[in-house]
């Protein structure tokens, strides 16, 4: 599923990225890469919302988060 | 001599620190070539030279962006003995990914692990016994804006500039690795045996036919990740071994050692967390963010305008005082009717009056500096993603929009920081229109003369005149481009932290600093060319300033101004001396009426008697506040956004344009407001 | 005499403040160069010592 579809509070884990090469790049050294899990702490009503990735919280854009491809992380 | 290098992501308080070394003893220049800037400066420690540089805040070594290459370029030239890495200890995974691609450069590195008072407020423990074991780099804790553990780390540089042969290594790798040279011990960083693999065969290859390459794993790893630059400068053979893009692979890799040191040397990780998230919870909410941003910038301005104004009336008195003793001691000096006139009347008044709003002006940036300091501004961003998105740019444009609460200038060069050129154009045109704090003795002398009973109000509605309007005129703009924005929003949000005491004074001194200066130069000077103005026509001496130059002025634009209530030569002549900086407005008015205590309850009392004798009224002080809040910024701020456009005629469309929606909006208000006025 | 020192006193600031400005305005800075956080980092230049 995309992210933007991701419940607040709940954990997920990036299967696919797909963005145009540079802001790719910038996600990849924020540490945004396949296989990273992120935390979805907060949603807006126009799709952007706060997610935590690798303990640093960062705000994207509806179109941003529509290029992320997410599986949820079962939680223990 | 030592040569360090200071290096680290964006907000890790490496100036903080570079301030801290240096003082005010730097030099700012430019990269050769590119338009990133790079801090020096110079000092002694310990019978020791140091050349300090600062570099750009960056979070990696790859080369996609320019800060990127120009620092990375720099670190790898022999410029540099030492490199410093200032890590934000608070938010160490994601510093110590530069750490690491920093290490694997092969020179000697130092991290400086900043923040330290915030982990330790935070209840987090770090051992920093075991870092260095891990990382083979000396590991010094500090903390810049508490100024400890500074000599420390110029010791440690010191030192670690000549021996950095003796690293040690110590992993607790969970697999065992097949590899037939074992680089755990070589290392800090090791990737899979694939990975390593490939990075061996290449680093033959390249030191077979590169020489000169002194760092050849470096360089064999940029190679793996398809690095541009490095394979443009070192091409080789690899399409037989390098079958996919490793990047991907490399970066996870990194992020799994991370992970592994900080399991090991990070105690009472998420406490703090907790906190943040608590406050977010509340600030960032779907529905209450906004109300709340709205709600915080409106306690701002109402502080702005309600302590400001009683303090106001004090610094009123003491000109008052200062005013009659200079009058007193000129005369009696024997300097003569004129040059008293010009003295008294001109400058103490001029400058004087504008001194007097200084309260309100330390206020505004006293609450910018806490919003600012807090973290908070970031959240900004995302709360009002929604609405900046519906125009067509992204929550990241509102950021400069806000600091145009504060100065135009800087403003309007925080656009910088928007990727998109369309976007930073839009951000810069509608900038201006965020009223700056030079606008606040217009409002507070208007709105206190004309609407005693709510001037704050008043006050506050130029704001959100000004904001919407902005954002209007961003939707307009939107709609006739039609090619929709690219520049998503991605921004960091720090945690949230107690403002410290020592940035805020700071801040906030900087900007009174600057007030003053502009009193004490631009109002100084614009003063007495007014007075003169005033004061002279072509037969000399003149008795009755209508008859003067500056009546002659501004009777030239009267009629283009009578629709908008403000067809007065007078006001024409303060509009204009407002062009070099929106206070002359003010301290214009006191010269153009003689008034010396403009800013007093007397004298604005005075003042408006005179006004409404002309048949000036509450209707034209309104719309005189509108005009002022939407024409031409003050000449700074216009040879600003020349400079950042670099483009004259995006320049003159700018201001012809602000001078048209001032009218327009100025107009409009007078003509309705008039049907119901009378 | 007070009036030709008074005089002489403002000429004298006004031209040291226009030429300044002038100045700074043709070395690119556009404000009072008085922000510690402005973008525009028009800070006082130190020349570089030599080593």
């Amino acid at each position: 599923m995309i992210l933007t579809r991701g419940k607040k509070g709940q954990e997920y884990r990036t299967e696919q990225i797909n963005l145009q090469e540079n802001l790719l790049r910038r996600l990849e050294v924020l540490g945004l890469t396949e296989g990273t899990v992120i935390s979805v702490v907060n949603k807006n009503f126009n799709g952007s919302m706060i997610i935590r990735v690798r303990g640093t919280r960062f705000a994207i854009g509806k179109k941003v988060a529509e290029g992320i491809f997410v599986r949820e992380v079962k939680q223990k | 001599m030592t040569n360090v290098a200071f290096i680290g992501n964006p907000n890790c308080g490496k100036t903080t620190l570079f301030n801290a070394y240096t003082g005010a003893k730097l030099k700012v220049a430019n990269w050769p070539g590119v338009t990133v800037e790079k801090k020096e400066g110079a000092f002694r420690f310990h019978n020791g030279n140091f050349k300090l540089v600062d570099l750009p805040g960056i979070y990696s070594l790859t080369s996609y962006t320019m800060e990127e290459i120009v620092s990375r370029d720099y670190i790898l030239s022999d410029e540099v003995d030492v490199i410093v890495d200032v890590i934000d200890a608070s938010a160490l995974e994601r510093n110590l990914y530069l750490a690491l691609q920093l290490i694997e450069l092969g020179k000697p590195v130092v991290l400086a692990f900043n923040m330290m008072d915030i982990v330790k407020e935070r209840g987090m423990e770090i051992d920093f016994h075991r870092l260095p074991e891990m990382l083979g780099t000396p590991v010094i804790p500090i903390s810049a804006r508490k100024r400890s553990g500074l000599d420390i780390l110029m010791h440690t540089v010191a030192h670690h500039k000549e021996n950095d042969s003796n690293k040690y290594f110590e992993h607790h790798h969970e697999e065992e690795s097949l590899h037939k040279h074992d680089h755990h011990k070589e290392f800090a960083m090791v990737y899979s045996d694939e990975i390593e693999d490939k990075i061996d065969v290449v680093s033959k290859r390249l030191s077979k036919k590169y020489k000169e390459i002194q760092n050849v794993r470096w360089h064999s790893i940029k190679i793996l990740e398809r690095d541009a630059e490095i394979l443009k400068k070192y091409p080789i053979e690899t399409e037989d071994i390098l079958t996919k893009n490793y990047e991907t692979e490399i970066i996870n890799q990194k992020y799994d050692f991370i992970h592994e040191v900080i399991h090991e040397c990070l105690v009472n990780k998420t406490e703090k967390e907790v906190f943040t998230d608590k406050i977010d919870r509340l600030l960032t909410n779907r529905f209450l963010g906004l109300p709340i941003f709205l709600m915080i910038m409106a306690v701002v301005f109402f502080l702005t305008f309600r302590i400001g104004d009683a303090l106001k009336e004090v610094f009123a008195g003491w000109l008052d005082i200062f005013s009659a003793w200079s009058e007193a001691v000129l005369l009696a000096l024997g300097t003569g009717e004129v040059l008293t006139s010009l003295i008294v009347e001109g400058i103490i008044a001029g400058v004087g009056g504008i001194l007097t709003f200084l309260p309100n002006i330390f206020i505004l940036f006293l609450a910018l500096a806490f919003l600012e300091d807090s973290g908070y501004m970031a959240r900004v961003a995302y709360v009002m993603d929604g609405i900046m998105e519906k125009v067509g740019l992204s929550g990241k444009a509102f950021i400069p929009m806000v600091l145009g609460f504060g100065c135009t200038v800087p403003a309007v060069m925080a656009s910088r920081t928007l990727e998109n050129p369309r976007d930073r154009l839009k951000t810069i045109f509608i900038t201006p229109f965020m009223s700056c704090s030079a606008k606040i003795p217009i409002y507070v002398l208007f709105s206190g003369m004309f609407f005693p009973e709510n001037p704050a109000l008043v006050a506050f509605s130029m704001y959100v005149i000004g904001l919407v309007l902005g954002i209007v005129v961003a939707l307009v703009m939107d709609k006739l481009d039609k090619k929709s924005s690219d520049d998503l929003l991605l921004i960091e949000l720090p945690e949230y932290k107690t403002p410290s005491l020592r940035t805020v004074i700071i801040y906030v001194w900087s900007k009174i600093k600057d007030y003053l200066t502009k009193a004490g130069t631009t109002i100084f000077v614009a003063s007495i060319i007014l007075w003169g103005l005033l004061n002279f026509n072509v037969t000399g001496l003149v008795a009755d300033s209508s008859e003067s130059f500056g009546a002659q002025i501004g009777a030239f634009i009267v009629p283009a101004l009578k629709p908008a209530g403000l067809g007065y030569w007078q006001i024409a002549v303060a509009l204009i001396a407002g062009l070099a900086a929106k206070e002359v407005v003010v301290s214009s008015m006191s010269v153009l009426y003689g008034i010396e205590d403009i800013s007093s309850n007397a004298g604005m009392s005075e003042m408006m008697v005179l006004l409404a004798a002309q048949g000036f009224g509450a209707l034209n002080a309104f719309c005189l506040m509108i005009f002022s809040l939407l024409y031409v910024p003050c000449v700074a701020a216009v040879a600003t956004i020349r400079k950042e456009t670099n483009s004259t005629k995006h320049t003159v469309f700018s201001i012809v344009f602000q001078l048209f929606i001032a009218w327009v909006m100025a107009t409009l208000v007078y003509q309705v407001g008039s049907l119901f006025v009378g | 005499m007070a009036r030709v020192i008074i005089i002489g006193i403002l000429l004298g600031y006004c031209a040291f403040v226009i030429y300044r400005k002038v100045k700074n305005v043709k070395a690119g800075k556009f404000c009072d160069c008085g922000c510690s956080s402005c973008e525009a980092k028009c800070h006082k230049k130190e020349e570089r010592k030599q080593d």
